[in-house]
């Protein structure tokens, strides 16, 4: 094993549609923000990780890391674009632990955004469409709702999940971000709204059986951690957040071709990855941010990483075990569903929640003395996951 | 259809493939599916991406004989899962402005 390491602070932008702000200007504004409040020297972050997927349409622009440095003033470092689909923050995470980890560096920023609000509504849909299997998935017309769809349609069959049981995951997530600021959907909504009699025009079919209040939004927004090596790290915080354990795993690309498709096994494989790492078990996290990128995969993602069995995860919900005061909370941020989902950015917006509730600054959604955190961020639907495990140190 | 079984795990597919994603082997022997497949799950997607142009657009996995599966356009406005498909070759969308070909099922 190499060296302790430990994220030193976490911040993020308001996430919603940020007309003004640039591609830059959300990598820059948190990632300025921690520079300032901790007060850390710019010459001794060594190495930046930037993860971003939409860059070159959404702004013309690759090379983002690069510029990121330049712009922040961080002079000869090393600077690399971590692109893993909606996963890329949580992978950009896993290239710092390594890094630091391993002694190749003592300080590493990491900072995620995407600009998705800019483009048409079916021009973005056609963009993230690309990580689809491009032979047998792609031509089709495959997108990632219609994808989530047709797992939706085959877990609900399996495991007698109703459509109250995905409305529920919206009415939970939409009521924690209203104690979120830096949430995008600001509203709250009821089970009669989503699915009660005449919720058609409310809640219209995007994607049989899944529903608007079902999808995470289109999001701009960004996010920045700066991370360190535990003896750094306490130079500069008394509260750092050790990353106990970090996993990843791939699966078959496209849904089809998986043996069964109601299984995430990426989600369970990254998972087993980073408790072993970590040594703490599923039962013993105490907050938790899953990705919610539709409502039925939080229900399934909290069975495939060992929170509940295989079936029970509807249950665990309909009984208030994942709110914030439940014990197990499970996305007390609103989730990808209702902070947003700023593909680059989610991973880190993920690791951000965390961060704060186990520093305890999570304001309203604080959850009482969580000492332990785990978040796992999907890329593709189903066929890659990282997983990570935190601890209070 | 035509299919590719694994020569190794069994696993067959309906595209032809150089390694199988199930067990790694690098030999497939191709294999006839016939032309009837079974519908398993589906969805009817009212936001389809740039370069489809039916709008609702329905999508799905059919199941073909020794559990080969397909993803494809679906030309029913009844889908349901179970219902009986066959395949048939044309238009599927438009990419960089260029026609891409492929199979669609419709019902059989």
């Amino acid at each position: 094993m190499g060296r302790k390491v430990a994220i030193i602070g976490a911040k993020m932008t308001k996430f919603g549609n940020l007309i003004d702000k640039t591609l830059m200007d959300l990598l820059v504004e948190p990632s300025e923000s921690l520079i300032e409040e901790f007060k850390v020297e710019r010459s001794k972050i060594t190495s930046v990780y930037v993860s971003n997927l939409l860059g070159e349409i959404s702004s013309r622009q690759t090379a983002v890391a690069t510029a990121l440095a330049d712009y922040i003033g961080l002079k000869n470092v090393a600077a690399e674009r971590i692109e893993n689909g909606p996963a890329s923050g949580a992978s950009a995470l896993r290239y710092a632990f390594m890094e630091i980890s391993s002694g190749n560096s003592d300080m590493v920023l990491v900072a995620g955004a995407e600009k998705m609000r800019t483009a048409p509504t079916d021009v973005v849909t056609d963009l993230v469409s690309m990580m689809s299997h491009p032979e047998v998935e792609y031509p089709s017309g495959a997108t990632m709702p219609s994808l989530g769809a047709m797992f939706a349609r085959l877990y609900m069959q399996k495991y007698d999940v109703k459509p109250e049981h995905l409305a529920m995951v919206a009415v939970k997530n939409h009521s924690n971000a209203m104690k979120n600021p830096f949430a995008q959907l600001k509203k709250e909504v009821t089970l009669e709204q989503l699915i009660g009699p005449g919720s058609e025009s409310f809640n219209p079919y995007v994607a049989e059986p899944l529903r608007l209040y079902d999808m995470s939004p289109m999001t701009d927004g960004g996010a920045a951690l700066l991370l360190a090596d535990l003896d750094t790290a306490l130079s500069y915080t008394k509260k750092p957040v050790i990353l106990e354990g970090v996993g990843e795993s791939t699966d078959a690309l496209a849904l089809q071709d998986r043996d069964d498709p109601t299984e995430l096994k990426a989600v369970r494989l990254s998972a087993e990855k980073a408790y072993r790492m970590s040594g703490i078990k599923p039962e013993e996290i105490n907050v938790a941010e899953v990705h919610d990128a539709f409502t039925v995969l939080e229900i399934a993602i909290s069975e495939e990483v060992g929170f509940f069995k295989k079936g029970e995860g509807k249950l665990a919900l309909q009984n208030g075990v994942t709110k914030i005061d439940g014990e197990k909370p499970i996305n007390t941020s609103g989730g990808l569903k209702a902070r947003g989902h700023p593909l680059g950015a989610t991973g880190l917006a993920q690791a951000t929640e965390i961060t704060w509730q186990l520093q305890g600054v999570a304001d309203q959604r604080q959850v009482k003395d969580a000492s332990t955190g785990f978040t796992v961020n999907m890329g593709g639907f189903g066929s890659n996951a990282v997983s990570i495990v935190y601890r209070r140190y | 259809m035509k299919g590719y079984r694994c020569n190794k795990c069994g696993k067959v597919y309906t595209y032809n493939r150089k390694v199988c994603v199930n067990c790694g082997y690098t030999g497939f022997s191709e294999t006839e599916l016939g032309d009837e497949a079974k519908l398993i799950t589906y969805t009817v997607l009212y936001v389809v991406p740039a370069g489809i142009e039916r709008s609702p657009l329905v999508l799905g996995i059919v199941e073909f004989k020794d559990g080969a599966r397909m993803f494809g356009q679906i030309m029913t406005d009844k889908p349901q899962v179970g219902m009986k498909l066959k395949p048939q070759y044309g238009k599927l969308r438009v990419k960089d402005g260029k026609e891409i070909n492929g199979y669609y099922f419709v019902p059989a």
